[in-house]
């Protein structure tokens, strides 16, 4: 058949049945528009519940410890850390961007401070971890680095009373011998700790309330090794650290520090393997829609996902979205059948017609073609409207939610999320079921020969 | 030019064979009458002829193709290029205009004639040749019987064919309407050289061909040259 012919002989049939095409593609048309609203709705919640409530494109892994309960007591059988080969491993998971290990510092340690901020100073017992600088340059840049990480350099002789160049502290001189002079190591913190200090903790010391980008650059000695809760029997090595910045991958109450320093301290002044084990990892994930996938592979590796929500969260849409989809398919394959019915119906009536195509030397794929290509025109237009139905309804649901709902966290402008991938599949679904619909009774139409055709018709 | 040998047709439903082993040679330019009773076979004989029907024993060759070999494409290919048929019932598409219907078959296979404002001045010419010079945009419902079947013989011509098959060309027409198709197709037949096989109750028909076939129950039962 040739191509000018197939659009005439398309333009021409469809102006001619244009009720009995439109009865069907309108069935269509409401299919799509109900399916693309809904998983526009699934992609919306998606994006706001995955996106900005739980955001799932990084999670945090460790490896649980198995506790052995005696009274007051759990005993640890067995290790709750990582190694690099299981990093590795990790890093291997298809959907896997990245990997950022994270460790404790396993001595204790004494930080002392605060002078100019609040007129005295203050002694603490110091937690802290040490996480990959990578992991948080979104946050603060490359002010949080470790500056060093060049186990070559050597500073400057110095003593305990020695004051270093700017922007060097003298680390590891005690009354026994001299240290040296090197960079003052840069820390960050989470903002829940300045929360923490302006709410209960400063009404409770009668200090004053801090404003967090004040803070930054605000230096604390630390005496790594030392604690006022028992004596640790170990080296003390007195060095500084300044604040660089905040961010939510710090340990949540104590210092984070760079992984590369914190590893050093564990093996310098720590018991014997401190420095083999991550107590933890952050996986940056390529996609959210990898995330299910992700969590079920670290699980595999003997894994839990630290944070719950972003799992719960992670599944409950995957869960959400396959049960839209299966909704959108049942209602399509009805909307293909009625598709089905329509078109026997039009070739019922157009029986004669295709005896006389075939008589006047229509081969029996030229029938076909023109019906399914007509099929395809419907189910185009089809999709087209239930788009801009999808489209239409969406705006009016956000119009009526914005007014409804009162306001609350992480509230978006739109519940929807039409994307260009879920625009094409719509138009490609609604012309695939039309012409599905349409090809079993093309296909039966055109099986008889001509003769039998116009006989019967 | 059509030689067909121990040509044999039974249809599911039917008891009996519609046709019982024909043979009937028939030379190029022929103007063939076949005349018998409703239900003896000549529309089925036709049918397969013009190729369809595809359904059949026997042999059926024309210009020494075997239409039996013939797969759908080149049975459709054989419809468009080689034979025109008209049926009795013309089956004109209603929603085509008259030129549209005589121009269908350029739709599967565009020949000498790819652009539609080519095959829009054939169909004129056509029609015009075939005593139809006006109502090429009008649609066939505005036609009378004699138009129409004159619109039906100017579809079979479209394509140039070498046969014409008219199955009771004359059939739904009163007596001189027949008349004006009858002079048509001799017309054809002595400008043109069409090879002319005509099923026929019409007197008149039989009497015009050079050629007349007898059927009965499936059987060409007797045949003889009519007169000059």
């Amino acid at each position: 058949m040739t191509g000018r012919g197939l659009w005439r002989s398309v333009r021409d049939d469809l102006k001619r049945h244009r009720r009995h095409v439109g009865a069907g593609g309108l069935g269509i048309a409401v299919s799509i528009a109900a399916l693309v609203f809904f998983l526009a709705l699934g992609l919306g919640v998606r994006e706001v519940l995955l996106g900005e409530v739980f955001p799932v494109d990084r999670i945090e892994v460790h490896r649980p410890s198995t506790d052995l309960n005696l009274l007051a007591i759990k005993f640890e059988i067995g290790k709750d850390t990582m190694d690099a080969a299981t990093v590795a491993k990790i890093e291997d998971i298809d959907g896997v961007a990245a990997v950022y290990p994270k460790m404790r510092l396993l001595i204790p340690a004494l930080a002392s401070g605060g002078e100019s901020l609040i007129g005295t100073g203050m002694q603490t017992e110091l937690v802290a971890d040490g996480i990959d600088p990578l992991l948080v340059a979104d946050d603060v840049g490359d002010a949080f680095h470790d500056p060093r990480m060049d186990r070559s350099m050597v500073g400057s002789p110095c003593g305990e009373t020695t004051i270093c160049p700017d922007g060097t502290t003298c680390v590891g001189a005690t009354v026994f011998g001299p240290g040296e002079c090197r960079e003052v190591i840069p820390v960050i913190v989470s903002e829940h700790m300045v929360e923490l200090y302006n709410g209960a903790f400063r009404r409770a010391y009668r200090l004053p309330k801090v404003n967090p980008q004040a803070l930054i650059g605000l230096g604390l000695d630390i005496s790594f090794g030392a604690s006022s809760l028992r004596p640790s029997g170990r080296r003390v090595v007195r060095d500084r650290v300044e604040l660089a910045g905040y961010s939510d991958a710090a340990i949540p109450l104590g210092i984070t520090m760079p992984l590369g320093f914190v590893r050093r301290l564990n093996r310098d002044l720590g018991p014997e393997g401190a420095a083999d084990g991550f107590h933890s990892a952050v996986i940056a994930i390529d996609s959210k829609d990898d995330a299910a996938g992700v969590v079920e592979a670290v699980e595999r590796l003997g894994l839990d996902v630290r944070d719950g929500g972003a799992r719960r969260a992670a599944f409950f849409m995957t869960v959400l979205l396959t049960t839209v989809s299966l909704v959108g398919v049942v209602i399509l394959a009805i909307s293909a059948l009625h598709v089905m019915h329509v078109f026997a119906l039009l070739v019922m009536i157009r029986r004669r017609e295709i005896g006389v195509m075939r008589a006047v030397g229509a081969s029996r794929n030229d029938v076909r073609l023109l019906l399914v290509a007509e099929a395809a025109v419907v189910g185009l237009a089809a999709g087209a409207l239930g788009l801009i139905g999808a489209v239409v309804l969406a705006w009016t649901a956000d119009r009526t939610l914005a007014a409804g709902l009162p306001d609350f966290p992480f509230k978006p402008e739109t519940f929807f999320s039409f994307e260009p991938w879920l625009v094409a599949a719509a138009l490609a679904v609604a012309v695939l079921s039309c012409v599905l619909g349409a090809l079993a009774p093309s296909i039966r139409a055109t099986n008889p020969d001509p003769a039998e055709i116009l006989s019967s018709g | 030019m059509i030689q067909i040998k121990d040509l044999r047709k039974r249809y599911p439903d039917s008891e009996g064979e519609a046709l019982k082993g024909v043979n009937l040679e028939i030379a190029e330019g022929d103007f063939v009458s076949l005349v018998g009773r409703s239900g003896c076979g000549k529309t089925t004989l036709l049918n397969i002829i013009g190729g369809l029907d595809s359904v059949f024993d026997g042999t059926v060759e024309v210009d020494d193709r075997n239409l039996g070999t013939l797969d759908d494409v080149e049975l459709a290919r054989y419809r468009r290029r080689t034979v025109g048929f008209v049926f009795q019932a013309y089956h004109l598409l209603d929603h085509l205009t008259v030129a549209e219907n005589v121009a269908l078959a350029a739709r599967f296979g565009p020949g000498d004639t790819p652009q539609p404002a080519d095959q829009q001045a054939r169909a004129v010419e056509i029609l015009d040749l075939v005593g139809l010079p006006g109502p090429a945009d009008r649609r066939p419902t505005r036609l009378s019987g004699g138009e129409r079947q004159r619109v039906a013989i100017a579809r079979a011509l479209f394509k140039r064919p070498r046969i014409l098959l008219l199955d009771e060309p004359t059939g739904n027409l009163d007596t001189a309407t027949g008349a004006e198709i009858l002079d048509l197709l001799s017309t054809l037949h002595a400008d043109f050289g069409l090879t002319i096989l005509a099923a026929t109750h019409d007197k008149a028909i039989e009497g015009a061909g050079r050629r007349l076939l007898r059927m009965s129950d499936g059987a060409l039962t007797d045949g003889e040259w009519a007169p000059p």
